[in-house]
């Protein structure tokens, strides 16, 4: 520490930013299942692919799944798609069983982020978590021929043995910040979006500042279709879903 | 007995030995280029490191980016500049720098937020690099998280984990 004291003193950059609480709204009349945000999450955030083995052995990783649904019976089954990503919960169970710290709820953003290099592998969140989203890395990562030369510079490639999950594009908001701060400016609406959201060729996904009220997602959260995945656990998902009943 | 005990301090002095050879030889580059040379001459850091303005890392400089001032005969005595146009330019082969300054994978240092954004100088972190007569073997500055966290919370930025650990 004594080192750094020594230094010249830099000048503050004086930016301070509002406490941001970045929530997601899913339509999901709008959905078609299509799963171009699952695609879209795995390009962006450097997740590696699978073989057909180790998929079978439930080996598949994704920070964003497709839950399936069947309603009625043949011949008039009706199917629909949930597109689950990690649902950012107010109150996550996962921190609280962490035994190392390495995931933690960021109270400048609201996004429960997880700390790659910190992670022992012990899957206790994986277990404390009610939807299912965290994955873990049981293989080193691998991509098949150039494909790693086109990875993600912005994110790191997890090694083998920790835990994963959606971080909500968390490095497009450092780049968002980026943008805003050279400009001078506040964040705006659209400045920071995940990749799910822009990917999606429905636009069943919203995304903005929960704590904004003119926000697009403070506003479509008023929407009487508006619900949110086992609401009864108490976790309070920032992860919101729209269907009509 | 002894005899084993004997055996385990011999080699037990062999691998401390090993590791001290291992830690205190560091790096060797390919040529043994002075950066002092290079910035008296009047080359700006970013003519070599082509992208820290932009990019995330800064960047080594090609066999192409070398032969832009070294392509026909040696400015210098320097027999290390010969050997650079003869063994690298005019063979047009890649030179094989080796990184000094490491940051773990699970980090995230952008050079380009740092010089355009924050305007840190380069001796900041990477120390007096430019009165080096000789390439670096060791880092000049350790690149510790302590270091980074100090500079983040004076100068207000965000020191939350996600902003690096990414």
């Amino acid at each position: 520490m004594s080192g750094y004291k020594e230094e010249k003193k830099l000048k503050p950059l004086n930016k301070i930013w509002p406490v941001w609480r970045w929530g997601m709204i899913i339509d999901l009349n709008k959905c078609t299942g299509c799963q171009a945000c699952v695609i879209a999450c795995k390009a962006e955030n450097n997740i590696p692919f699978k073989t057909k083995k180790e998929s079978l052995q439930a080996r598949e990783m994704s920070w964003i799944h497709m839950t399936l649904t069947y309603e009625g019976k043949y011949p008039n089954v009706k199917m629909s798609f949930i597109p689950v990503p990690c649902l950012q919960c107010e109150n996550p169970p996962c921190i609280k069983v962490c035994p190392v710290g390495a995931t933690y709820f960021s109270e400048e953003t609201g996004i429960v982020g997880q700390i790659f290099g910190r992670c022992i592998g012990c899957r206790y969140c994986t277990v404390a978590c009610p939807y299912t989203v965290r994955v873990f890395n049981w293989f080193t990562p691998e991509w098949p021929g150039d494909m790693k030369k086109y990875t993600n510079p912005d994110v790191s490639k997890r090694p083998r043995g920790v835990v994963e999950k959606c971080t909500f594009c968390s490095h497009r908001l450092n780049a968002a910040k980026d943008r805003a701060r050279q400009e001078n400016r506040g964040l705006k609406q659209g400045d920071y979006v995940p990749a799910c959201v822009e990917s999606c060729p429905a636009n069943a996904i919203y995304f903005g500042d929960l704590n904004d009220p003119n926000s697009i997602v403070s506003k479509i959260g008023k929407d009487p279709r508006a619900f949110k995945i086992m609401e009864d656990l108490g976790t309070e998902p920032k992860v919101i879903y729209l269907h009509k009943v | 007995m002894k005899k084993c005990r004997n055996l385990l301090i011999i080699l037990s002095s062999a691998f401390v030995f090993a590791l001290f050879v291992s830690c205190g030889s560091g790096v060797e580059q390919p040529i043994q280029f002075p950066h002092k040379t290079h910035i008296d001459a009047g080359v700006e850091c970013n003519i070599c490191h082509q992208f820290y303005e932009t990019q995330k890392n800064s960047g080594r400089p090609t066999t192409e980016v070398c032969s832009n001032c070294h392509f026909d005969e040696p400015m210098t005595s320097n027999p290390e500049e010969k050997r650079l146009i003869e063994e690298y330019i005019k063979k047009n082969k890649e030179l094989p720098w080796k990184r000094v300054y490491h940051v773990p994978e699970h980090v995230y240092y952008p050079h380009f937020r740092h010089v355009m954004n924050a305007k840190i100088d380069c001796e900041f972190c990477h120390g007096d690099i430019k009165s080096q007569t000789m390439p670096l073997t060791k880092p000049l500055k350790k690149t510790k998280m302590y270091f980074c966290y100090n500079c983040h919370k004076e100068r207000g930025i965000s020191v939350d984990c996600i902003t690096c650990h990414v």
